[in-house]
């Protein structure tokens, strides 16, 4: 018998019990289904977090003060206009962005209702950190942070918020600190992309002059946050440290700022959501495993009800090779198959999950053929001590059984 | 001889228990001989048949089966002699049930290992020699007795075995269909067929050439049929 013929006969006997056969199925279809689900979302996630970095972040170097040193850090330590003034002068430097962040709260149309705003304190160099795709107006300019004038690029969400439209150069929001009040001029409407604004309700950010948010919070001239952009790229982790170090000269400190890579970070973030997705894809595995032995389980049952035709075949010459291949093909085709509705299950799946969160899930051709494969394994492993035990039948005895 | 039996003990044991099925049997079957087993219930003829069939294991003695010593014979090549050299019917017909008659009959060429096309070619006109040309494409559940043993017996015909063993083949039969088993034996006999048969009826024994009667595992007597019944 030629193992075409052994696969259409065993799909016939599995397709002549249906409904037990997709019962049987049902626990590798979950498993399955799971795991390209899992790895789909993950890996579109991972994908999109990349595309939104990849074109900015590359040679950004990320600059803060250590909080983790014994003695607490001074006054003098602090980032200041000062510090972004200096490290300006770098040779391997193309731009630096100091920020700084508060929050307020900006009026609507309603007088007595408002919304919560991130308020980012930058310059103009903001957009060589990270993409802000301005639809109306402009971005932040070198004379807004000169002058520190009072002026704002908001979200588009945040104007339809405010204002019913989005084209909204011109206006002036009214922002409440914890401080005080003040008017700013809308010079730029941007629409953000940010993974989850569309699942959550999450607060808009508007960018203000760096030196208007410090004046507001009477900060003097510190700065929360620098980000550098370096020129060479092969040399970022070097320029990292002179970095570092040059501060700790300017600041006449020692071994005070923390210097990384903004790719560090993406690789730190993108390593965190490879290990969740493997995680989440051990317990699907397990899942796998349990819906084996389901299969087993099933596979034994059959073996017993099916005792009698065994004792026929091996009494027309059937080898314990012929009976033990029947049943693991039977078993295999149980498996793979229920790997295969599985697949498409959990590729729709993902996307019915990705559209929940507004996000492209991504599968790849080697995870769909190796989870057929993984399937296939399960069919085989589990099948392989009910397919024994049927080759080991008595055929007497086989014969015999009612 | 296509069979050669010395010196055949079958002893069962369970636990303690020990029966012992067939003591010191010896026969021989020639080429083209029809032979019928008789005897009490419990006198061993199913135990002889499935020893005569490989199907179970002697306990002492010698089987020389086609002229070749199967006494000792295991595993892979034992399936092989089941397939190549025995054709066994059944009281119970022992169809599948989810296969058609014609894919019955094609399963012990499966086994050999056949072409597709030389298997159905085989099964078609086995079944024709038991004179089943419809029907074959209905499943066990809708023919007759009669028909399914009529499967049964082009089942095991269909590899040209050495020879056609059949335990009670009418045992399950109305007079009628019986009586047309019978005579399709007698014609695969005079075609050359090799026949051992079990069976409880003397008017079926009374259709074959030579009669063996066993009482409590031996033979008793060993007779040739003077004028045996001819059907049709
Ligand atoms: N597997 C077994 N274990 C123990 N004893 C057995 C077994 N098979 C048969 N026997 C015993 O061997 C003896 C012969 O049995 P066998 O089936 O050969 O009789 P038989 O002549 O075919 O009877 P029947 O006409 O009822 O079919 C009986 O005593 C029976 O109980
Ligand atoms: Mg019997």
């Amino acid at each position: 018998m030629n193992i075409f013929e052994s696969i259409t006969s065993a799909a016939y006997s599995v397709f002549a019990n249906r409904m037990r056969s997709i019962l049987t199925m049902l626990g590798i279809i979950i498993g399955i289904a799971a795991v390209i689900m899992i790895t789909s979302i993950g890996q579109g996630f991972q994908n999109s977090f990349n595309e939104m970095f990849a074109e900015f972040g590359a040679g950004t170097l990320e600059v803060a003060v250590r909080h983790d040193r014994p003695e607490p850090a001074a006054r003098s330590d602090m980032l200041t206009l000062e510090s972004v003034e200096f490290l300006s002068s770098h040779p391997d430097v193309v731009s630096v962005t100091p920020i700084s962040g508060s929050n307020a709260r900006v009026q609507l149309r309603n007088p007595t209702e408002n919304t919560r705003v991130n308020v980012i304190g930058t310059n103009e160099t903001f957009r060589e950190v990270q993409n802000v795709d301005v639809r109306f107006g402009r971005f932040l300019a070198e004379i807004d942070v000169d002058r520190a004038a009072p002026v704002a690029v908001i979200d588009s969400s945040l104007a339809r918020q405010v204002f019913g439209r989005t084209d909204v150069v011109g206006e002036t929001i009214r922002a409440t600190f914890w401080f005080g009040t003040i008017d700013l001029l809308v010079v730029g409407v941007y629409r953000s992309d940010d993974i989850m604004s569309g699942m959550f309700e999450m607060p808009t950010t508007a960018y203000i002059p760096i030196t208007l948010l410090q004046r507001l919070l009477n900060a003097d001239n510190q700065v929360q946050q620098i980000f550098v952009n370096a020129h060479d790229l092969e040399r970022l982790d070097q320029t990292a440290s002179e970095i570092a170090r040059l501060l700790s000269i300017f600041h006449r400190n020692e071994d005070r700022y923390r210097v990384t890579t903004l790719m560090s970070q993406i690789d730190q973030i993108n390593s965190m959501i490879g290990m969740i997705t493997g995680f989440v894809g051990l317990v699907a595995f397990i899942s796998l495993v349990v819906g084996g032995i389901g299969v087993m389980n099933i596979m034994l049952v059959t073996v017993t009800e099916r005792t009698r035709e065994i004792g026929i075949r091996k009494s027309l010459g059937a080898t314990d090779g012929n009976i033990q291949f029947q049943f693991l093909i039977e078993a295999m085709i149980l498996t793979a198959t229920g790997g295969v509705i599985g697949i498409i299950l959990g590729y729709y799946g993902g996307f019915a999950l990705g559209g929940l969160i507004d996000l492209v899930p991504a599968i790849d051709v080697p995870t769909v053929i190796g989870t057929v494969i993984a399937s296939s394994l399960i069919g085989i492993i589990f099948g392989v001590y009910p397919a024994r035990k049927a080759a080991k039948l008595d055929p007497i005895e086989a014969l015999r059984y009612e | 001889m296509i069979i050669q039996i010395d010196n055949l003990f079958k002893v069962y044991r369970n636990g303690s228990l020990e029966v012992t099925a067939l003591r010191d049997v010896s026969f021989s079957v020639a080429v083209s001989e029809f032979v019928s087993i008789m005897g009490q219930s419990g006198s061993g003829k199913s135990t002889l048949m499935n020893i005569l069939g490989c199907l179970d294991t002697l306990s002492a003695g010698k089987y020389h089966l086609d002229g070749e010593d199967v006494s000792k014979i295991k595993g892979k090549k034992l399936s092989i002699i089941r397939n190549r050299k025995i054709g066994f019917v059944f009281q119970a017909y022992n169809l599948l049930p989810r296969l058609n008659a014609l894919q019955n009959v094609e399963l012990p060429m499966i086994y050999a290992g056949a072409s597709a096309k030389k298997r159905r070619n085989a099964a078609l006109e086995a079944l024709d020699r038991v004179g089943l040309t419809e029907r074959v494409h209905h499943k066990p559940s809708e023919l007759s007795g009669g028909q399914k043993q009529r499967v049964a017996i082009a089942r095991a015909l269909v590899n040209e075995p050495a020879i056609l063993l059949a335990d009670e083949p009418t045992g399950n039969l109305d007079s009628r269909s019986g009586e047309e088993i019978m005579g399709i034996f007698q014609r695969l006999n005079r075609e050359g067929v090799t026949i051992v048969m079990v069976t409880h009826e003397p008017d079926i024994a009374e259709h074959t050439k030579r009669i063996v009667a066993f009482k409590d595992g031996r033979i008793v007597t060993d007779e040739l049929v003077l004028n045996p019944i001819q059907v049709g």
